[in-house]
């Protein structure tokens, strides 16, 4: 059977290369042999990536970004998780108006939230800013997409298994380990990898709150004023863009698999 | 009663401004098969939670075994549960599922392995050990909840609706499995069913509830035979109800006017009944005699056929009585040879025994 051309087909392949074109150029000049990200291409060479491993400042920025994102993502899902549990499990006084404070974050702008966070750090607390700053205002933006993340996945699951796990004799802490978290552990991963995604991206608050000590984005940010520094900003940012690539499908599978196993076969 | 396993006095239970249970209060003997019937909210699945201690009473005491269940926790009373959804944990395997409460009883491992492996022989789910939940049919999960909560050894085991989910032919089978289980264990069983017929199959007495109240408390038979209002006596079978008025009450007799259906003689209630009160007349399917002779005397209507549905052994029969709203319905068995076709004119007649006395 011959396929006729179909438009959509066309329209399909325009979307994906207008989203991820610009994106994979990132490599390819990170392997070009010039310091300009210009066509046309020079050559193949790796010594961008050498010049960015000697980079020590940049790799400062980049531990900075790693531990500031793994603190905060931690931290936002241990957090989030009872605060999700006890909306979702309980009958909360005001729950309603909780949840929407606790939201607020998400649509409050950042440079709102940034500029008032600065104020509240250096005026009222009079504390010195750090990565410590950093990771305080990070910790308040990620809490409500793990709240998010984890209410939905508590939400999907029959109240009356951990009713069950009562009756059999658990007591509530043997009833939260043994089926409550386990169930819950697909929404605990991605919250893990959200909160840690958005924490390592943060530019606007980092910004601002951030003291001597550089996160990622607002290294690369101070680079570029200087076009020789260009390629290895480029190497990094091809391998962070293969890192989250990894990350995005370990979360889908991960995902994948937790639906599988909650939707038993239909009586 | 006796030293009964549940004793409920004066439980009641609000959500809210709802009042969910009024004031219940009855016994449950030890090793009875004791059915919870009624319509959806009429209360029956949150009282079994409060036997279970999932919910807790807003007022009244609730005594198993012989021990005040106030304050108590669901996981330390000697009940455990057959869910509605049944609940199987995803996340476990078959053996992982029914083993679980196992833990909690301080039993050595081979102890725990050899009540496992006896409840997955009971349940007769041998061989599917490491099948998780989302492999099992319907019937399966059935199987692995009621073997889960038996290898507890509960005093009672409660069951809230574990066979509507199922199909009918594979829920008349689990119902013969059911009542078979319970004889073999010994346990008490508290049943919650919205079902009629299968309360009637599988217990020992039932309790009827309808808007957070319990009805009335009889075995099938006496559910069946002698419902003790109207509400009981439409929600077991079916019943034929005819309005009248006392005339005169004669021992064991009462006689009532009813008007276009002349003078209707039925059996006393266990309550005092006044002359001039008005009652209703009540007459299972079954009793009523259909014959081709003209009406004469007490107890015989004259009316019209109005449909008959021929189901096998039986014949049921709609019959349009002048004076009656609704039509009467009669059941005949067809093992009598004479047939009565649809637009006959018959007369329905009944025996003063057969015939129940209720309030208005």
């Amino acid at each position: 059977m011959t396929r006729r051309f179909d438009p959509l087909f066309l329209y399909a392949v325009l979307f994906v290369l207008f989203l991820y074109g610009p994106m994979l150029l990132m490599p390819l000049f990170s392997l070009n042999d010039g310091n300009f990200a210009t066509f046309p291409l020079k050559g193949f060479t790796l010594r961008h990536y050498g010049e960015m491993a000697q980079n020590t400042s940049m790799m400062t920025a980049l531990k900075n970004s790693l531990i500031v994102g793994l603190g905060v993502s931690v931290t936002a899902t241990a957090l989030a998780l009872p605060a999700a549990l006890a909306l979702t499990r309980y009958r909360v006084p005001a729950g309603g108006a909780i949840l929407s404070f606790m939201m607020l974050p998400l649509v409050v702008p950042s440079i709102v939230l940034a500029v008032g966070l600065l104020i509240v750090v250096l005026r009222l607390l009079s504390l010195p800013l750090s990565l410590w700053t950093v990771a305080a205002g990070h910790l308040m933006l990620c809490i409500p997409f793990g709240m998010t993340v984890l209410m939905s996945r508590l939400e999907g699951f029959d109240k009356s298994l951990e009713e069950a796990s009562r009756d059999l004799g658990a007591s509530g802490w043997s009833t939260f380990r043994r089926v409550t978290l386990p169930l819950a552990a697909p929404g605990v991963i991605s919250s893990l990898l959200l909160c840690f995604i958005i924490s390592f991206d943060e530019f606007v608050i980092s910004f601002f709150l951030t003291g001597t000590d550089n996160t990622l984005p607002v290294f690369l940010f101070s680079q570029l004023r200087f076009p020789n520094r260009l390629p290895g900003t480029l190497a990094l940012g091809s391998l962070i863009l293969v890192g989250s690539a990894v990350l995005v499908i370990v979360a889908e599978i991960v995902r994948k698999r937790g639906v599988a196993s909650d939707n038993p076969g239909d009586i | 009663m006796d030293d009964p396993i549940i004793r409920i006095e004066g439980v009641e239970k609000s959500f809210g401004s709802f009042q969910a249970l009024k004031d219940i209060r009855f016994d449950i003997a030890r090793g009875e098969f004791f059915s919870l019937l009624g319509a959806s909210g009429c209360g029956k699945t949150t009282l079994l939670r409060i036997l279970a201690g999932i919910e807790q009473p807003t007022r009244g005491q609730l005594t198993i075994d012989g021990k005040p269940m106030a304050g108590v926790p669901a996981n330390r009373r000697p009940t455990n549960m057959v869910f509605q959804s049944y609940a199987i944990f995803p996340h476990l395997t078959v053996r992982e599922n029914i083993g679980y409460g196992l833990v909690y009883q301080n039993l050595t491992k081979a102890e725990a392995k050899a009540r496992t492996d006896e409840a997955i022989e009971l349940v007769k789910l041998t061989g599917l050990d490491d099948r998780s939940a989302h492999q099992l049919s319907g019937g399966q999960r059935q199987r692995v909840a009621l073997a889960r909560a038996l290898v507890c050894r509960p005093k009672v085991l409660l069951l809230d609706e574990p066979l509507s989910a199922l199909d009918k032919k594979l829920r008349e089978e689990m119902q013969q499995e059911l009542r078979s289980l319970q004889r073999t264990v010994g346990i008490t069983f508290v049943f919650v069913t919205h079902d009629q017929e299968e309360a009637l199959t599988l217990s020992d007495r039932i309790a009827v509830m309808s808007g957070g109240r319990v009805l009335q408390i009889d075995t099938p038979e006496g559910l069946y035979e002698r419902p003790n209002c109207r509400e009981v006596a439409e929600f077991v079978g079916t019943m034929n109800l005819f309005p009248a008025q006392v005339q005169q009450v004669d021992g064991g007799q009462v006689i009532a006017d009813g008007r276009a259906l002349g003078n209707l003689v039925g059996r006393s209630p266990d309550r005092p009944v006044a002359s001039g009160e008005a009652i209703l007349m009540a007459l299972r399917p079954e009793k009523i005699e259909i014959s081709a002779a003209g009406a004469a005397g007490p107890n015989s209507v004259a009316g019209r056929v109005a449909s008959v549905s021929y189901l096998g052994d039986r014949s049921h029969y709609l019959v349009a009585v002048d004076g009656l709203t609704a039509p009467v319905v009669v059941y005949r068995s067809n093992s009598e040879r004479t047939a009565v076709a649809a637009g006959a004119e018959v007369a329905l007649s009944w025996s003063d025994a057969d015939a129940l006395v209720l309030a208005r």
